[in-house]
């Protein structure tokens, strides 16, 4: 009896399961007609705020739903809830991000990805708030939006650029703060511009509704393309 | 905190690919050169992931790989870095200009190989 070493050769992709589901869930959710957007952001950036004065402008022509996620409560769920949208929660513990496992099991939650008829054709996640591992992992969405607010300052693209790199779309939040904060818009948008080209950039308020519509319009513009809808 | 469930999988390929009652001695992983993983929390959970398993005692080797941005365009890739941010990721094609640029590598993690010890009879 004698002990050998010896290398096996392995080569495996560490995240090759998730990115190889992100992509079925991307094709399943386009032949099913459901649009689905990641939004991302710091804590406190805004995004249950954003979505709680965006829904009613993208409800028609779209029946929206939402996926929240946090570490633990269902307070964001309840928020929404309380408005009358659809909204479920899921707790992800001691995880900092979604992945597309998680956001499948939203999917399901809503009722979605079964034999039915889909209920609900634009559905988002609320990623947990975070700006480095939520840009590091593909959820499936077809559109990954960055929030950005105001109060958080026009230089978070420099220190957090994987994030603003990926974003399809970025939206600075707290507009009606820009009064009070130093927070340049020509310089973020030079930032961004480093970052991926010519960045699609959109400032909004959900205390006074600046901005919302346009974003609620090509939010309605790309998904409708997506779908093959008419907005 | 993203680094706990990247060393949950590679811990789980690792195990699957030893044979059957080998222990592993070095687990190689290399990380792309944009990923946010610090080598001293991948090393710190996969000590207590390893725990109980038969890769206790491997040695975790994590060597870091380059970043390269593609034109789409006219197809040059150049190297990126971390350090070089910000505005290095995807800049204007450093050939043809055009600003049509995309991540070429530099957000995988890859189980390389893995070291194992057996006894034969």
């Amino acid at each position: 009896m004698s002990v050998t070493t010896r290398i096996i050769d392995v080569q495996a992709a560490v995240l090759a399961d998730n990115d190889a589901l992100a992509s079925a869930l991307k094709a399943e959710l386009s032949a099913r007609g459901i649009y689905l957007i990641n939004l991302m952001g710091s804590p406190g950036a805004g995004k249950t705020s954003l979505l709680a004065a965006l829904l009613p402008k993208l409800s028609p022509p779209f029946e929206p739903a939402v996926i929240e996620a946090d570490l633990d409560s269902s307070v964001d769920a309840d928020a929404l809830a309380a408005e009358g949208w659809k909204a479920v929660q899921l707790r992800t513990g001691s995880f900092c991000h979604l992945d597309a496992f998680m956001a499948r099991r939203g999917l399901v939650e809503l009722g979605l990805l079964s034999n039915n008829a889909a209920a609900y054709d634009l559905v988002f996640i609320e990623n947990i708030g975070n700006l480095i591992c939520t840009a590091q992992v593909d959820t499936g969405a077809q559109l990954n939006v960055a929030l950005l607010s105001v109060p958080e300052g026009d230089d978070k693209p420099l220190k957090y650029p994987v994030m603003f790199a990926m974003a399809d779309i970025v939206v600075v939040t707290k507009a009606d703060y820009l009064d009070r904060e130093r927070f340049d818009m020509d310089a973020l948008r030079a930032r961004l511009g480093a970052l991926r080209g010519n960045p699609r950039l959109y400032l909004c308020s959900a205390r006074s509704g600046e901005g919302i519509a346009e974003l609620a319009a090509a939010l309605t513009e790309l998904a409708g393309q997506a779908l093959k809808k008419a907005p | 905190m993203h680094e706990l469930a990247i060393i949950t999988k590679v811990l789980e390929i690792a195990l699957s690919a030893a044979p059957e009652s080998s222990t592993i001695t070095r687990v190689a992983l290399r990380v792309g050169g944009l990923c946010d993983a610090e080598p001293l929390w991948l090393e710190r959970y996969f000590r207590i992931a390893a725990r109980s398993t038969a890769a206790e005692a491997a040695m975790l080797s994590i060597e870091r790989d380059e970043a390269m941005a593609r034109c789409k365009d006219c197809g040059a890739t150049w190297q990126l870095s971390l350090e070089d941010m910000p505005g290095a990721l995807v800049l204007p094609c450093q050939r043809c200009s055009s600003d049509r640029v995309e991540l070429d590598a530099g957000l995988e993690y890859r189980l390389e190989s893995i070291e194992v010890r057996e006894r034969i009879s």
